[in-house]
């Protein structure tokens, strides 16, 4: 048993790679090679996973499959070839009938400049904070807008509607008090019909971040999948996780992936993760929206449930089978004996890691119960090394705080909470957000010592 | 390499932390023949070669003790020596995650300071990536050189001495071709102007301005505006820490039950004493006196009453005696107080994208898009 442990699950699964290819079967994990860089994040790519920003600032999500169209709901549809092979970041605006694109001036009201399109000049003719307007009597009921719902609905519906420009135009030319507005509420204005209307979308790479943002437009979403974590959250865990190219992890992620896929995004394809799970199988769904190749994610993430990473006796040991036995099986049993020695051989390798304390980071997202947890894997740890866990409840990161201050091998436990306030960026309106999204979680760390 | 790769074991030459307490962390360097003095002890280098990171050694005399910590860029802010304000980690690590920072980025860097932050981006766009980072403070960029050298960042990170907010970013020969930005200066809006030319030209770029006053912010946003960014967006971070600490599980019916137990005592005392007085058939008026003291619980010079608040009887709270936090002879839960030991403002973080030009090859004759694969 030790004996094999020696090698390394890359090289064995190479030899099986090798068996595979002299006996001529397709093996079931046999690695894509990837036609990209996965790290790079720059061009759209077919067949990825991509976030599209709308102009409220909503997030969708989907796989850009050639010949086929992304629909946007009310903000109509556009092929997927058009932007294939672009930079990610453009605005694009469907135009209506063709639903071909052209890529526009990104929308936000404090860039002034993308309503000189819609003829500026007009709306803002007389009223300005230095000519005196202001908003005393103005009041935004139903009777300022003097167009009827039913005549907006029947321009959205007219064949040469531009876009909804057109029905903010005559939205704004039905508003009787628009002109006496000041320019910072006629843009408040115009900023609420355009993202109401405007038939705008931005593509963005698919990121750890975005997938946290995108979760969270779902309060229940997010707390179910990603246990309520915020990207600034996400942040200080990797840097206080010391987390870089090369190292060697030891994860426990009951967040889908996500936390082992913002490791992988801070590794760059070098370095170990041992994820290790309750159940037979692992779930790290997450990380192909990352883009991530199957033989990316094979090489460095190996999966262990806690059961054979905690009790190696009672695991079953997988006896050689010479290769000229193996070429007289038949494939179906061959393949079964395949995956079950990938499986020791990289519980055996996650185990080697493990007694020789290589691991160079704890890094827990966990619903099960926390101190007995850190204190079944703090003895995998390297010293000097940081272990830094996760809670959407500061109870759980309190009682766990308690349990490593008695604990020699652990220095200065300590729980930290990081929230990120946005403010509204209007110059000489700068104020904090009415409102921001609650919770985001909490992190505690300490570090592995050896005491004297 | 010390902040960009870890060792197990200190050796000669080494950057090592000598960790005395959270608030208290002395960068070192291991040279043979030196010592490190502190009110914890003397340290013999000769003694920490061969031990393992995160050892904790006795000093010679064995009155104290340090631990050896590995450097890492979070541990080195808070034990470096501080020539300017610096960027903690809780902005740091947002920074660096919403820029979209990675092994392999090329990132802008202006002011160096005190080379906080340096550290923490050149961990992170390690050797496949680039720092180049930018200091017109001549001390301070020769120190903030020196230590680039020390730590063995020089792969990383290239310093610059230059004032970028008249010369701009160009550097002789390099192609930057940067991805991310971080300007952390008192005027940024003079030097956004000059960042088109060293972005990378096939790709959206991020920046994040550091500024402590919205004037600033107000100044930064007309000059991203005017220089093409979008998604302008400020935000602030706030961090604060949590002491977890074990509170005695005080219940109100054992507190019912010692006062029961202090009035019964109490009641026996004066029965007793009544017994007695009765027996001396008359009474001093200073016994009276503590009778009435006895009541009103003040019972400091009654000689023989029971103690409120002593140590006798049922006593389930250990009252008048010490006790040490989680003493088993009692019931504890966990409690946390949330501590501000990070300042509740650094500075605003106004972030903002700047898409890249668009390629001549995606264009129609009629302004609209076509795909490119
Ligand atoms: C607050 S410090 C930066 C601290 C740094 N971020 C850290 O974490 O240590 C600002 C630095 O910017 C430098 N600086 C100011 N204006 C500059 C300019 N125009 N060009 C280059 N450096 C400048 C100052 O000398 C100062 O050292």
């Amino acid at each position: 048993m030790k004996d094999v442990a020696q090698v390394s699950v890359d090289n064995d699964c190479k030899i099986d790679r090798n068996i595979d290819e002299v006996i001529g079967i397709t093996k079931h994990r046999k690695p894509q090679e990837h036609p990209y860089d996965e790290f790079d994040h720059s061009i759209i790519r077919p067949n990825t996973y991509c976030m599209i920003r709308l102009p409220s600032k909503t997030l969708r999500f989907g796989r850009l499959i050639p010949d086929q169209s992304i629909n946007l709901g009310k903000f109509g549809s556009f092929q997927v070839d058009d932007i294939l092979g672009h930079p990610f970041g453009y605005t694009y605006e469907i135009i209506d009938q063709t639903n071909k694109l052209r890529i526009v001036n990104e929308l936000a009201y404090q860039e002034h400049e993308t309503f000189s399109t819609i003829n500026r000049d007009i709306y803002f003719e007389q009223s300005d904070e230095l000519t005196g307007a202001n908003d005393k009597g103005c009041y935004d009921s139903n009777q300022s807008q003097t167009m009827t719902m039913e005549q907006i609905e029947t321009l959205k519906k007219m064949p040469n509607t531009d876009s909804g420009r057109d029905i903010i135009d005559s939205m704004i030319k039905g508003h009787v008090n628009f002109k006496n507005k000041t320019l910072y509420s006629q843009e408040k204005y115009l900023e609420r019909k355009q993202m109401k209307f405007l038939r705008q979308f931005t593509p963005l790479p698919v990121t750890t971040s975005d997938l946290i943002e995108y979760y969270a437009q779902d309060k229940v979403d997010s707390r179910k999948k990603l246990m309520d974590i915020s990207v600034e959250t996400l942040g200080l865990l990797l840097s206080l996780g010391d987390i870089k190219p090369g190292g060697k992890y030891l994860v426990v992620d009951d967040m889908g992936g996500l936390i082992v896929g913002s490791l992988m995004e801070r590794m760059a394809g070098e370095g170990t993760i041992v994820v290790l799970h309750e159940n037979e199988q692992a779930n790290l769904d997450i990380l192909k929206y990352l883009n991530f190749s199957e033989g990316l994610v094979d090489r460095m993430v190996k999966t262990v449930p806690y059961y054979a990473f905690l009790h190696p006796e009672e695991q079953e040991t997988i006896v050689d089978i010479p290769r000229d036995e193996l070429l007289k099986w038949k494939s179906g049993k061959r393949g079964q004996y395949y995956r079950k020695r990938t499986h020791f051989l990289t519980f055996q390798y996650a185990r080697k890691l493990s007694e020789n304390q290589e691991f160079d980071a704890l890094i827990i997202a966990s619903s099960l119960y926390i101190p007995s947890l850190v204190d079944h894997l703090i003895i995998s740890i390297n010293s000097s090394r940081p272990i830094t866990v996760y809670s959407n409840n500061l109870e759980y990161l309190t009682e766990t705080s308690q349990f490593l201050q008695k604990n020699s091998s652990t220095l200065a436990p300590t729980i930290s909470e990081i929230r990120c306030r946005p403010y509204q960026s209007i110059p000489g309106r700068i104020h904090p957000l009415m409102s921001m999204r609650d919770g985001g979680g909490f992190l505690l760390t300490a570090f592995k010592v050896n005491p004297c | 390499m010390p902040f960009t790769k870890y060792s197990d074991e200190v050796k000669e030459g080494d950057l090592v932390l000598a960790w005395m307490t959270r608030s208290n962390i002395k960068p070192m360097f291991i040279k043979r023949g030196e010592q490190f003095n502190t009110r914890y002890g003397v340290f013999t280098h000769e003694k920490l070669i061969g031990r393992k990171y995160g050892d904790q050694v006795p000093s010679t005399h064995g009155n104290g003790f340090i631990y050896l910590i590995h450097p890492t860029p979070e541990l080195w802010s808070l034990s470096l020596p501080h020539r300017t304000q610096i960027v903690y980690t809780p902005d740091a690590s947002y920074i660096v995650q919403r820029l979209k920072i990675r092994p392999g980025s090329k990132v802008l860097e202006a002011g160096t300071g005190s080379g906080s932050f340096t550290h923490a981006l050149a961990r992170t766009v390690g050797s496949k990536g680039h720092l180049y980072t930018y200091e017109y403070h001549e001390p301070r960029f020769i120190d903030a050189r020196v230590e680039i050298e020390t730590h063995k960042l020089n792969n990383v990170v290239t310093i610059t001495h230059r004032d970028v907010c008249n010369e701009g970013f160009d550097i002789e020969n390099a192609k930057i071709e940067a991805s991310a930005i971080f300007l952390d200066l008192p005027s940024p809006w003079s030097a956004i102007p000059h960042i088109s030319r060293v972005v990378a030209s096939n790709r959206i770029v991020n920046i994040c301005c550091f500024s402590p006053c919205i004037e600033q912010v107000a100044k930064t946003i007309e000059a991203l505006k005017a220089n093409g960014w979008k998604n302008i967006e400020m935000v602030e971070i706030n961090a604060r820490k949590h002491e977890s600490r074990q509170e005695m599980v005080r219940d109100v019916d054992d507190a019912i039950g010692r006062l029961r137990d202090v009035k019964k005592r109490r009641t026996d005392g004066l029965n007793k004493r009544n017994n007695r007085i009765e027996s001396e058939t008359e009474g001093s008026s200073t016994e009276k006196r503590q009778l009435e003291d006895i009541d009103s619980g003040n019972d400091s010079t009654a000689p023989n009453a029971p103690k409120v608040g002593g140590t006798k009887g049922f006593n389930p709270f250990g009252k008048g005696t010490r006790i040490k936090q989680g003493d088993e002879k009692f019931k504890w839960r966990n409690v946390s107080r949330a501590e501000t030991e990070y300042k509740s403002h650094t500075s605003y973080l106004t972030f903002a994208t700047l898409p890249p030009p668009i390629p001549a090859n995606i264009l129609n004759e009629d302004g609209t898009v076509r795909g490119c694969m």
